[in-house]
């Protein structure tokens, strides 16, 4: 549905976006995550004929961004960043302009207004000054405005920023809830954003794709290799050692802050928290990290996995940590260690 | 093709009605002109009575379409270099600012149904505005004898200047976010193209004389006078055409922007 083809955006010196390529299927909702300045404002403005692209190009429904802009007007609903809209008009008549502008009759215009005013909850608030609504209300009539005359494309460009958490919650079940029956371009700054809401995400990174999948896949082969949790009780230098001659253990970290001190009945240690990361899964590893605390008499009192999260997945990519197992391509092969 | 214009022609309208600067800028116009329509008619009948005022400003006879019809339709093209930069600050500016105009740019328009619907909508409410100073006409016929083809020359005349400066004001609307910088750039530059044939003495020949053709003033003074000429209703034409054409390409330059 939509095409990028090697997308390029330059703004004198700086490369705002860098041949960027990816595709977005029918029905697909596409998270376009990214910190700020990372490109995703601008691949949207080019993809709504704002501007067009330096080099490359850019298809929605298979019409060009540049040569058939008004094909793509026609065929895409568009929230911009901030999502501005006309203060001063009337929830029906700012949604009856918009209905106008994409060319529908007069009865089409009344049924796709009332369809947009129904799926985004504005019912009660047709006929008040779009200016005079809350917060929430205006991320809706914009969502409104999106979704007017039921495009087959939707560009929403940070649509819950600055919405309190019920709010949030409620624009990410509507949006969610178009899985299917709209493809849905989405930009976010937030991860658990585009957990929620999107089939498929793409990290973008200075212009350029750091890495691209379904949010399993990515965050699964992030985790080549896993962390685990670690609460024993022994001399912390011993156990530091043990641990790291235990093979597929590439790093272990003693958490201070997690240190306690506890008096048993007979013997008195401290129970200190490791950190182990390793390059095996924990059902490898565990028995073995098992096996060795036991053996020297140790107390291991508590075990577990920890995965990363995606924020951290996240972080990883956009300082430039090369993931492993090339989660950079977004590569059919699964990542082997699934924790 | 008339639907292309027709969503943001409305739009525009409605904008106007709905908040309070298009009222205030009418306000003042029609509290101004007005001012200086009672001025002139009392000036007239001040004039037409005395004679020893008479001799003092040295006229030995006065004509009422000569010194009411003429200062008033010049006064009122010389208030509207100030009233209209208002009405136009804010037609780009404002969804430059406010980012509407990214919302304007995702719709299905191309950059001159932007501009001509917007022209059109700000030079609708302007010529309204002119409409209801009609009213002077009957006025000025119950006290003294105009000549009525003059007195519609000047109204036309007045009608197409406003719609040059409305295509100058929009244009200074499409260079800024500000609406304040918008209406003073507009302000500045119809000034500029009012006086520019008073920057030379005009010598009747030479640069002085073409600067003075190329001046709104010069030109607007003819329909002031009540002389209907092709190349006047032409110059103002084409100084809207000019316009409208730089706006166009104002906007463009966001595509092109490096």
């Amino acid at each position: 549905m939509i095409r990028v083809e090697n997308l390029t955006k330059e703004f004198g010196e700086i490369k705002a976006v860098d041949g960027l390529s990816f595709e977005v299927n029918e029905g697909e909702i596409l998270g376009f995550l990214g910190p700020n300045g990372a490109g995703k404002t601008t691949t949207m403005r080019i993809l709504t004929c704002f501007f067009p692209p330096t080099a490359g190009r850019a298809s929605i429904a298979g019409f060009d961004v540049l040569t058939d802009s008004h094909e793509v007007r026609r065929r895409i609903g568009y929230m911009p960043e901030g999502v501005p809209l006309y203060r001063e008009l009337t929830v029906i008549s700012a949604l009856d302009f918009i209905a106008q502008a994409k060319g529908f009759k007069r009865a089409q215009r009344a049924k796709y207004i009332d369809m947009a005013i129904d799926e985004t909850g504005l019912g009660g608030m047709r006929n008040r000054i779009v200016g005079h609504l809350s917060k929430g209300y205006r991320q809706r009539m914009g969502l409104a405005q999106a979704i007017l005359g039921e495009p087959k494309v939707l560009i929403l460009d940070e649509p819950t920023v600055g919405l309190d958490p019920r709010q949030i919650s409620e624009v990410r079940a509507m949006i969610r809830g178009m899985a299917g029956r709209r493809t849905v371009i989405l930009s976010t700054h937030i991860l658990p954003e585009v957990q929620m809401t999107c089939s498929r995400v793409l990290i973008i990174n200075n212009g350029r794709i750091a890495a691209s999948g379904t949010t399993e896949k990515l965050t699964t082969q992030m985790r080549s290799g896993s962390r685990s949790a670690a609460l024993i009780a022994g001399p912390p230098a011993s156990v530091l050692a043990a641990l790291r001659s235990i093979e597929r253990i590439i790093s272990v970290e003693a958490k201070h802050d997690g240190v306690k001190s506890v008096s048993q009945q007979s013997t008195s240690f401290d129970v200190t928290e490791y950190m182990i990361r390793t390059t095996g899964s924990a059902a490898e590893i565990h028995p073995r990290i098992a096996e060795v605390i036991v053996g020297q008499g140790w107390k291991l009192i508590e075990l577990r996995h920890v995965g990363l999260s995606l924020e951290e997945i996240f972080l990883k990519i956009v300082a430039g940590e090369p993931p492993q197992n090339g989660a950079a391509d977004s590569g059919q092969e699964e990542a082997g260690n699934v924790a | 093709m008339w639907h292309k214009f027709m969503p943001i022609y409305r739009r525009e309208l409605k904008s106007y009605f709905t908040s309070p600067t298009g009222y205030i800028a009418a306000a003042m116009f029609l509290f101004l002109s007005g001012l200086f329509f009672y001025g002139i008619m009392e000036n007239f009948s001040e004039l037409s009575g005395n004679a020893e005022y008479r001799k003092q400003v040295g006229l030995d006879h006065v004509n009422f379409t000569q010194h009411a019809v003429k200062q008033l339709y010049w006064s009122i093209n010389f208030l509207l270099l100030f009233i209209v930069p208002i009405f136009t600050m804010r037609l780009i500016a404002e969804e430059k600012k406010s980012g509407t105009f990214e919302l304007l740019t995702s719709l299905p328009f191309t950059d001159w149904n932007i501009v001509i619907a917007k022209y059109l909508a700000a030079y609708t409410l302007v010529a309204g505005m002119l409409l209801i100073t009609v009213y002077y006409i009957p006025v000025m016929a119950r006290f003294g004898q105009p000549d009525m083809s003059v007195v519609w020359v000047a109204f036309l005349g007045t009608l197409f200047v406003a719609a040059a400066y409305v295509a100058v004001g929009l244009f200074a609307s499409s260079l800024t976010e500000n609406q304040i910088t918008a209406a003073i750039f507009a302000f500045v530059a119809l000034l500029g193209l009012f006086l520019i044939g008073d920057v030379t003495t005009p010598t009747g020949q030479g640069i002085g004389r073409t600067l003075e053709r190329l001046s709104m003033r010069w030109h607007s003074e003819q329909f002031t006078q009540g002389v209907l000429r092709l190349e006047d209703a032409a110059y103002f034409t084409i100084i809207v055409i000019i316009f409208l054409f730089l706006t166009c390409r104002c906007l463009e330059l966001r595509r092109w922007r490096v």
